[in-house]
């Protein structure tokens, strides 16, 4: 290599990179000069995030248009809560991998019975699952408390220290998941796998003549979701100290589609976006019109399936594929 | 070597036969057109020899191994891929992309399911495939903005790039200009030896350039096989395309 | 019987139309809260029915032609669609009527009871008057599905370009038939005003049902839909008291079961889609 290109392609790499570690160092000093407030806004944003890209994993990748996913939401939130109101058991080390491993086997499960279906069919499916879930929630008291859920849930316990769920622990705790989440997912997509998951999205009858057994990566990629669904719920439940059956509510699963497409459904990153958005647009709405909030919500939904269909994502990346072009091609 | 023994084949959509007792094998190597008027029966044999459809009755056997009613990635697996008679491409996807899909469709190995679709060996791969039909140059531009020229050749692209020893191509050159039929034959000039291709056509110019022997569908009935002069000959086959053909 | 009233409304957009309409549940429901409003004012239940059964179908046409039309049949787009209106109007309804539940009409003209003969119990002439409407609306429905406008509408489904190429005006009939349904929405809400109030929580309880009877029955089966809101309907009242914990579950899952194995619904047609 040249001096010339080596110096192209390093200040290629630092502009590729900038993005993130710009974000990433938001991020990180943000309890330094944001009130609690605004803090517990990003708490509430990372764990939406992790589910939404949840999401965007089974639909945005895999075409799987799925209006249940807050079934496994749920089902890692109940875990959780379940086992720690119950006080059956303490540690975070054991509680959170058993309620992502409880939303994995209910996908797990669901998936067996799901993914016989397929376009509008899967939809009512999903949609059916979810609300078998919700009736579960709602209605068997003994063990998930019915309509008024389980409250009292003790804060994460790491075997030496606990963080209450309004300090600045949690936020980082809640940061460096997601942070490991959004790499893991990140991984998957722009690894052969997810780009096999695109062309069962793209064209399923043709990927079958090519030698891909879809059935199979739709049902892991349906695990993986669920999964990683779990584990926000499981956040979720810690942050919020109590669960309720809405969080497996239709209502719920409509939201976090809302998030994958707003964002951008098939781009990950589209899905941190759509959750920030719709995170943001929540907190400051409900300081104002609380009470107009869903229909605020549902004028936006509507405007973005008829005119943004895409979502966010590809626009900014066109944006920033401009300024690549711009700043990567200097000289000197 | 038999690349495919088709016994008895029969295929019908509840009281109305497509395929009726249909038998023949191929050989490895073999060039094998199927023709017969609209209707016969073509599509759905290569259907069915693909695993899109299963069967009513009757074997099938890929490269001495049982495919009957399989499904078609396992049809794939054992050495047989098929074309489209409409495009069925990733529109959406980059043209590159397309073929690396593709290509590594009968190579699967779970451990490697983390890796980079574009690694160096496959992506070299891709790059002779498309330089052959000279589309290297678009390798990043998505089949809907291709012609369909250009479609059509990726659709033959995609089935070839499995690497399979028995390639089903239904009607490969519909559509196609004569120019492009050109190409289309000079692609498949430049296939190894032992690759058999198994094709459908109303094209009789293609046939007769292209197949070693010619299988004859009527009602779904086998009713000739021979070398294309043979069949050419055969009063049947005359009868049936009275005043048709080409 | 209400049910059915809803149900067949849904189950002919969803059938004959392929549109996938989850704001069919929050009509009811806003349609409703006009029409009860409107019977406060006016004290009329008749006027109280027309009010309600218009508004929903104005509704539904607006949905249709400003929005619905214009996706292109991708059900994805639809739902999504549907359920943004679900959110606007059900949030619309909060804010125009408050959040505090109506109480069931007290239609004093429709009152009384009469009685049944061999069991010497009391039946509201209500009830019956609610189940007569609902076969005629049944009947109604099966004799214009019999009729050329119903074979019409199917075909269209079917093959919408070769009927416009028959020079038939198809977007029109689109729009009657789902504003007809949306309509009949409407209708139901007022219909079943004396017997069940109406509440937030109802646009979408009722949604639910409506669906699991479209889904259990078969998209575009009137018959299905007859059969299963009844089926469902008893299910959900005397499951509410005999076993109250599994009624919902059970619901839940006979939509799962009917659609792992016979999507099409017992006794519709396939959807093709």
């Amino acid at each position: 290599m040249t001096g010339e290109t080596r110096a192209q392609s390093i200040r290629q790499l630092l502009l590729a990179l900038a993005p993130s570690t710009v974000l990433g160092a938001f991020f990180i000093t943000l309890p330094l000069f944001a009130p609690m407030g605004s803090l517990n806004m990003f708490i509430k944003f990372f764990i939406l995030a992790i589910f939404t890209m949840s999401l965007n994993l089974l639909f945005g990748y895999a075409g799987l248009f799925s209006l249940g996913h807050a079934a496994f939401f749920a089902a890692g939130a109940y875990a959780t809560g379940i086992l720690l109101a119950r006080g059956v058991i303490e540690s975070f080390w054991l509680v959170a991998p058993a309620s992502a491993l409880v939303a994995a086997l209910l996908a797990s499960i669901f998936g067996l019975i799901a993914l016989r279906t397929t376009g509008i069919y899967f939809l009512l499916i999903t949609l059916a699952l979810g609300g078998l879930v919700y009736s579960v929630a709602w209605k068997w008291v003994s063990l998930t408390g019915g309509s008024d859920g389980l409250s009292g849930i003790p804060p994460p316990e790491f075997v030496f220290f606990s963080w209450s769920a309004t300090s600045t622990g949690f936020y980082y705790f809640t940061f460096s998941i997601f942070v490991i989440c959004y790499l893991l997912l990140y991984l998957i997509t722009k690894s052969f796998f997810g780009r096999v998951l695109i062309g069962i999205r793209e064209n399923e009858l043709r990927m079958r003549c090519l030698g891909y057994n879809t059935w199979l990566y739709k049902y892991i990629a349906f695990i993986l979701a669920g999964a990683f669904a779990g584990i926000a719920g499981v956040a979720f439940t810690y942050f919020n100290s109590y669960v309720t059956p809405y969080s497996a509510a239709i209502m719920n699963s409509a939201m976090v589609m809302l998030m994958v497409i707003i964002g951008g459904s098939g781009i990950l990153f589209g899905s941190v976006i759509g959750a920030f958005l719709i995170t943001f647009l929540e907190y400051y709405i409900s300081l104002f019109v609380p009470e107009r909030w869903p229909l605020i919500i549902g004028i936006f939904f509507i405007a973005v399936v008829m005119y943004a269909r895409a979502g966010i994502a590809p626009y900014l990346f066109k944006i920033w594929a401009k300024v690549e072009q711009q700043y990567g091609s200097l000289k000197g | 070597m038999e690349v495919l023994r088709v016994e008895g084949l029969s295929k019908s959509f509840g009281g109305f036969e497509v395929l009726q007792e249909v038998s023949f094998c191929v050989e490895a190597g073999e060039e094998i057109a199927i023709i017969g008027p609209n209707g016969a029966g073509k599509t759905t044999l290569i259907n069915v020899l693909n695993g899109v459809l299963p069967c009513s009755a009757g074997q099938i056997y890929v490269c001495g191994q049982r495919t009957t009613n399989a499904p078609p990635y396992r049809c794939c697996r054992l050495g047989i891929s098929r074309s489209f008679q409409l495009n069925t491409l990733f529109f959406n996807i980059p043209l590159l992309d397309n073929v690396l899909l593709a290509s590594q469709g009968t190579q699967l190995s779970w451990f490697q399911m983390l890796r980079s679709i574009s690694q160096k060996s496959f992506l070299a791969k891709a790059q002779d495939l498309l330089e052959v039909v000279g589309l290297w140059e678009k390798r990043q531009v998505p089949p809907r903005n291709l012609s369909y020229g250009e479609q059509r050749l990726v659709e033959i692209v995609l089935t070839l790039a499995s690497g399979s020893k028995l390639l089903l191509l239904d009607e490969p050159s519909c559509g196609l200009s004569a120019a492009e039929v050109n190409q289309l034959l000079n692609i498949f000039d430049k296939l190894p030896r032992d690759i058999a291709l198994l094709f459908s056509a109303h094209d009789m110019g293609l046939v007769f350039s292209l197949a070693s022997r010619v299988i004859v569908l009527h009602h779904g009935r086998l009713i000739a096989e021979g070398t294309p002069e043979e069949v050419r000959a055969d009063s049947r086959v005359r009868e049936i395309y009275l005043g048709g053909g080409q | 019987m209400i049910l059915f009233i809803l149900a067949s409304g849904l189950t002919i957009t969803l059938g004959l139309m392929g549109y996938f309409n989850l704001a069919h549940g929050v009509l009811y429901m806003f349609a409703g809260f006009i029409g009860f409003s409107v019977f406060d004012w006016s004290g009329s239940f008749l006027l109280a029915l027309l009010a309600s059964t218009i508004t929903a179908g104005l509704i539904g046409l607006a949905i249709e032609r400003g929005f619905l039309q214009h996706l292109g049949g991708e059900i994805n787009n639809q739902a999504l669609i549907t359920i943004g209106f679900l959110f606007i109007l059900e949030n619309l309804a909060l804010w125009i009527w408050g959040p505090i539940p109506r109480d069931p009409l007290t239609a004093i003209s429709l009152g009384g009871t009469i009685e049944v003969p061999f069991t010497g119990g009391r039946l509201p002439i209500y009830r019956l008057v609610v189940i007569f409407i609902g076969l005629a609306i049944a009947m109604g429905l099966w004799w214009f599905d019999k009729t050329r406008l119903g074979a019409l509408i199917r075909a269209g489904m079917d093959d919408s370009q070769m009927l416009r190429g028959m020079g038939i005006n198809l977007p029109k009939i689109q729009i009657g038939v789902f504003a007809g349904a949306s309509a009949l929405a409407g209708c139901a809400a007022i219909i079943a005003g004396p017997l069940l109030g109406m509440n937030l929580q109802t646009s979408f309880d009722i949604l639910i049902l409506a669906l699991v009877v479209t889904v259990v029955g078969g998209a575009g089966s009137i018959l299905g839909a007859f059969i299963f809101s009844l089926a469902i309907g008893l299910v959900s009242t005397f499951g509410k008291v005999l076993f109250p914990e599994v009624a919902m579950f059970i619901i839940y899952a006979s939509m799962v079961i009917v659609l792992v194995f016979k999507p099409a619904g017992l006794l519709g047609r396939e959807l093709g889609k």
